[in-house]
């Protein structure tokens, strides 16, 4: 009887130990188109191996935002047969990958610098596809809870690249597909998106917004720009801040420079964070290098203000046709209209991936202001 | 004694007519503004680097980048524009509407009323009127 006894807990010790290493096992997946294996989380890493569509493979570890996924694959014995990184929406999702689960590289970053050749490509690279929030955004945050404005509600500063509702807004529905990304469910259950920002319009430039001429909305006052306006009609503690496209065929870069400057400091001014993000531009635009020089005056205002920033220039590298539209300007979307993240379309369309990469930093943004409110509660 | 009447008749005519060329100049006064403004808003749909420069007030230096680029994104032209000096003269009000066009979509900005100041003899645009 004891022997039975303790065969019975030593059974159950195995059985437990076994359910265990299930749930510690790295999901088991397969790719469903052919795709390049790198030797880290980017395109400017060296490319190690190519994997073939429906070979098992294991996933080790994730990137901060989970575009990209470090795999291995085997050979009948357990041996490591090819291990390095590819895009994640070319995998097949299998219903139990949740990328809360999946550890995040903290190590690898999300570009190989040392790869590209142009030394002016090297600072967009450079830059994180999502940089963290700074010390200094903190205390904005707390500054314009202060001051009455809602940490949860995010507006939209800009021209036509984000004033379609596929951008953003999509996350006031509740119709949402997040597949392996339950890591951004929380953002969308926090945050609201202002619907009518009086800043962000078709045909709006860096320069316009600044024009009290484009402040035709009844709520505005006379003389008052744009930004000011929306900054004070909607009392929303974020902003994300796109301009670019319009911009670059009609300004050089230090005015574009300044201008930008000028929005970020009012918002700042406003208690509003402005959260700025490097555009796509397609190689064969005759404006290529210009719009390359734009991206890099963000890249120096993000950091000269601690600001944070969604590099989607890095991002669409990878994507077809850099992730733009036939009209090699706007950003490419998938057609639907809710965010889907269970079939990969972060890997093909731009909207999709900008989506992504912002939720991801307001879900960056949440934890932050979820800190100052328990801190403020606790005091 | 006939004479003397057709001079003063004369005189009187002369005196009229004088007046009306003063009543004239102050209307030439106003149309000026008012010209100013539509030269002004004309310049600024275009994109007219020179047209703005020529219209745009001293005070207002600092934005002239700003003001020539504001529509640079969009194809922009004024349906209408019809502008008159407001009683004092210090502001123009102007109907009509600047219709820019973006991608195939209009959007449409409804003149308004605008401050003029008159600079070494010429009217310039001189921003919104508050």
């Amino acid at each position: 009887m004891r022997r039975f006894s303790l065969f019975l807990i030593v059974m159950l010790l195995l059985a437990s130990g076994a359910v265990f290493a299930q749930e510690d096992d790295p999901t088991v997946t397969t790719s469903f188109r052919q795709a390049l294996v790198f030797a880290g989380p980017g395109a400017t890493y060296r490319d190690i191996g190519v994997l073939n569509p429906g070979v098992p493979i294991k996933i080790i570890e994730r990137n901060k935002v989970g575009n990209w996924v470090h795999v291995q694959m085997y050979d009948t014995d357990g041996t490591v047969t090819l291990d390095g990184w590819i895009i994640t929406g070319f995998l097949n999702y299998p219903d139990e990958l949740r990328f809360s689960d999946v550890p995040v590289n903290p190590f690898l970053p999300d570009a190989e610098t040392g790869s590209v050749e142009s030394g002016v490509l090297v600072e967009l690279y450079g830059e994180p596809l999502v940089g963290g929030i700074s010390p200094t955004m903190r205390s904005v945050l707390e500054q314009g809870i202060e001051a009455g404005r809602d940490p949860y509600l995010v507006t939209k500063i800009g021209d036509s690249l984000i004033v379609s509702d596929l951008f953003l807004n999509l996350m006031n529905q509740t119709d949402e597909i997040l597949g392996p990304y339950d890591t951004i469910a929380a953002a969308i259950d926090a945050f609201t998106v202002v619907d009518d920002s009086i800043a962000n319009e078709i045909g709006m430039a860096s320069f316009s917004v600044l024009d009290p001429m484009w402040a035709q909305d009844e709520r505005c006052e006379a003389g008052e720009t744009p930004l000011d306006c929306e900054l004070r009609v909607h009392q929303a503690g974020i902003a994300f801040v796109m301009f670019g496209p319009n911009d670059v065929r009609s300004m050089n870069e230090e005015r574009y420079g300044e201008e930008i400057t000028i929005i970020v400091e009012t918002a700042l001014a406003a208690h509003v964070v402005p959260v700025l993000t490097t555009f796509s531009v397609h190689p064969d635009d005759e404006l290529y290098w210009q719009g390359i020089n734009l991206n890099r005056e963000l890249v120096r205002i993000a950091n000269e203000y601690d600001l944070p920033l969604i590099n989607l220039w890095s991002a669409a590298q990878i994507l077809p046709e850099y992730g733009l539209d036939e009209d090699k300007v706007h950003l490419q979307n998938s057609g639907f209209t809710f965010l889907k993240y269970d079939s990969g379309h972060e890997a093909w369309y731009g909207m999709s991936l900008y989506n992504l990469l912002a939720l991801v930093t307001l879900d960056d943004l949440r934890t932050m202001i979820d800190d100052i409110e328990t801190n403020e509660g606790a005091s | 004694m006939v004479r003397v009447f057709i001079l003063l008749l004369m005189a009187i005519l002369i005196a009229s007519c004088d007046s009306g060329a003063s009543t004239n100049g102050d209307a030439s006064a106003t149309d000026d503004a008012a010209a100013a403004v539509e030269g002004y808003l004309t310049a600024k749909v275009s994109n007219d680097a020179d047209g703005i420069r020529r219209y745009l007030c001293s005070a207002m230096e600092a934005d002239f980048d700003r003001e020539v680029q504001s529509f640079s994104g969009v194809e922009a032209e004024i349906e209408g524009m019809a502008c008159a000096s407001d009683e004092g003269g210090a502001t123009v009000t102007c109907e009509g509407t600047i219709v820019a066009v973006y991608g195939g979509e209009n959007r449409d900005f409804p003149l308004g009323t605008y401050s003029v100041v008159e600079e070494d003899g010429e009217w310039k645009w001189c921003g919104e009127a508050g």
